[in-house]
């Protein structure tokens, strides 16, 4: 599986997401609905956290008890909203701030006892929250009050019981959630994605690798795999079926070809004569393409790394004869760093040889094949150049440019490509600054 | 040079055997595998021009079985064209490959390459057309007249002989012409080329050295590009 955006584990993941988002919305709106009908609930709860605070910070013993001053500080800051008053067992106060906000009542310092209470003191309201503090085996009673809330106590309450009561629970609930069906699907997803993979290295007309089998395939994949197969197998058959009819027609349209060029010899010279053995030439090379045409496109593409530059002379030493006649010269430069490339020799050869033929009959006069540096191959000529604007058009069949040889079925180019195609490769067309033109191979890499 | 030629279908048999018939040989015909085999039985023949697609099994058979005893040169005439096709007949054996159509003099000349390879029942002389060269006596003559060329340049147009009209690999040249103890200047072989040209030249012959650079040398039709008999 890619990591496509659209792969079955992160859709998974982004619904599990959101459901968990949706589950922290319903929760947050329940806490806050809560709170908004019983705000004394909420004073409760923030007044409940300034004890533990307080308690926390106690320090010393018997008669030398004391606050620590960071505990304090909200109450030395906020003498008029903030209160509190410690008492020991015997009823004296053993540390305060602020105690003329709070009236003690008896009530509030009954032994054991939590006590709330909301109530109006000088005007204002104030709320109270009492309670037992046990301090190094001594009973204590702690009493916090608050008329105004500039500290936010309330709000921070708030956010901590939202934070108690929602996110807590639920983060490590989603994350396992969206872990372990990730982890599931990558699991039954990975028949299907070696079922894709095999699908992919499938290639019409070369030896494939077998499907993947085994007890952990899924009935749905190996399904999927069968069909695939059997797809496959037709197509395979049609293309055998295929090959072989280019055979025939290339026995049945060589024979009398070569019945033809075998007479030409012995009628008497002259133009005529010349002119017929042109024509037949011509032809041959038309029937020639045709069946090229039809086999360039299902060559198997090449599993060896093989050299360019062996190739391209065998290519040059075979069409040197046929440029001599045409007064056009070969040379090859092989580049010296190399020319690997990985592509089946044949499909090279077809595709270059039909470059250089192309380049002679086109009125190219020195052509060089330049092979390397890996995994290009380059004919370049001093013919004309590529018509402006038509670099791709001329790879089209029966697209025949401008200057097109006489007698030419306008195939080679399309060849060229098709067998580029079958390998994997690409070819290219530019006119160079140097002027003529230039046609470029480009290979798989041998590493690849 | 008695040859037979095995091709099965009638007019392209009959056509191909005038033309070589009117290139000097001497020749047989078969139409099958089996009269193929009977025919070589009974006459020596210089050489076989074999098809492979015969009614009654394949050329490469009757080859691979030629090959196992003391058979005569083999030149397989196939409609089959693609690289494996002509790999697999090189690999069994066949001293060329041509594919069909194939013109006359085309073929006249690679029957006369594959008589001239080393070991051939052939002469001791190689000619093309008024060019030809004595390999015991090491003289080379254009009409009969002596052309001025040393050792090297002997040895090169040797090689070029027996495969005119195709391609001579450099390394091939270099092997052939270079004795594996002598010491050979990187342009060494580009020189006798060269001075091999300037006396062909120079004796207005028809034919000419062409050079394919990177690649090797061949033996060509001098004169106006095009001009093909």
């Amino acid at each position: 599986m890619t990591a496509s955006t659209n792969s079955l584990g992160r859709l998974l993941a982004r619904r599990l997401a959101l459901i968990a988002l949706a589950v922290a919305l319903v929760n947050l709106t329940a806490v806050a609905l809560r709170y908004a009908s019983q705000p004394e609930e909420l004073a409760r709860s923030a007044l409940q956290r300034q004890v533990e605070s307080l308690a926390a910070g106690i320090a010393g013993d018997g008669a030398g008890l004391r606050i620590a001053a960071d505990r304090r500080a909200p109450f030395d800051a906020h003498p008029s909203d903030y209160a509190f008053v410690l008492v020991d067992a015997a009823g004296a106060t053993v540390a305060s701030a602020n105690s003329d906000l709070l009236p003690l009542q008896r009530a509030w310092l009954q032994d054991g006892a939590a006590i709330d209470a909301d109530l109006t003191h000088a005007g204002r309201r104030l709320r109270v929250a009492a309670r037992a503090i046990d301090h190094d085996g001594e009973s204590l009673r702690l009493v916090v009050g608050m008329t105004g809330d500039p500290d936010r106590w309330l709000l921070r309450a708030l956010l901590d019981e939202l934070a108690t009561h929602v996110a807590l629970p639920l983060v490590p609930v989603v994350l396992l959630l969206i872990g372990t069906s990730a982890t599931l699907v990558r699991r039954a997803m990975a028949p299907v994605m070696a079922a894709a993979a095999w699908a992919r290295a499938l290639h019409p007309g070369a030896a494939n690798p077998a499907p993947p089998t085994g007890g952990t395939v899924p009935d749905e994949v190996a399904d999927l795999v069968d069909a695939l197969g059997r797809a496959l197998e037709r197509l395979e058959s049609a293309l055998s079926a295929e090959r072989r009819r280019s055979a025939e027609a290339a026995h049945a349209l060589r024979t009398p070809l070569a019945v033809l060029a075998a007479r030409i010899d012995a009628l008497p010279p002259g133009p005529a004569t010349d002119a017929l053995a042109r024509d037949i030439r011509a032809l041959t090379r038309t029937v020639q393409q045709l069946l090229s045409a039809a086999t360039a496109d299902i060559a198997a593409p090449g599993t060896t790394a093989i050299d360019l530059a062996d190739i391209a002379a065998g290519v040059a030493a075979q069409l040197a004869p046929f440029a001599h006649v045409q007064g056009a010269t070969l040379s090859l430069h092989a580049d010296p760093r190399g020319a690997a490339a990985r592509a089946a020799p044949a499909a090279v050869e077809l595709a270059l040889g039909n470059l250089v033929e192309n380049a002679v009959l086109h009125g190219g006069r020195a052509i060089t094949i330049e092979a390397g540096p890996s995994p290009l191959l380059r004919v370049r000529d001093d013919g004309p150049s590529l018509p402006a604007g038509h670099e791709q058009a001329i790879f089209e069949p029966f697209q025949r440019g401008p200057q097109a040889a006489p007698g030419g079925a306008g195939l080679g180019l399309s060849i060229v490509r098709r067998a580029m195609a079958s390998q994997d490769g690409a070819v290219e067309a530019r006119n160079p600054p140097q002027g003529g033109a230039e046609f470029s191979l480009r290979f798989r890499a041998a590493a690849d | 040079m008695r040859l037979l030629l095995v091709e099965d279908h009638p007019p392209l048999a009959e056509a191909l055997a005038a033309g070589l018939a009117r290139g000097g040989f001497a020749v047989d015909c078969a139409g099958s595998a089996a009269e193929a085999r009977r025919s070589a039985a009974g006459a020596a023949y210089d050489l076989v021009v074999l098809d492979i697609g015969l009614p009654d099994g394949s050329g490469l058979a009757l080859l691979a079985e030629w090959r196992r005893g003391d058979g005569p040169p083999v030149l397989l005439l196939t409609a089959r064209g693609e690289l494996h096709d002509r790999v697999a007949g090189l690999d069994t054996g066949a001293d060329d490959y041509l594919v069909k159509p194939v013109e006359i003099p085309e073929l006249l000349a690679r029957c006369r390459a594959v008589l001239r390879r080393p070991g051939a029942r052939t002469g001791p002389a190689l000619s093309e057309g008024p060019l030809m060269l004595d390999t015991a006596t090491r003289n080379a003559t254009l009409h009969g007249e002596r052309l001025p060329l040393a050792r090297r340049e002997i040895g090169v147009l040797g090689q070029l002989l027996r495969r005119s009209g195709r391609v001579v690999p450099r390394a091939q040249l270099e092997q052939a012409v270079y004795g594996f103890d002598e010491v050979v200047g990187p342009n060494a072989l580009e020189a006798a080329v060269s001075r091999l040209r300037k006396v062909l030249e120079a004796a207005d012959a028809p034919l000419t050295v062409v050079t394919v650079r990177g690649v090797g040398w061949m033996l060509a039709p001098a004169g106006e590009a095009g001009k093909r008999p």
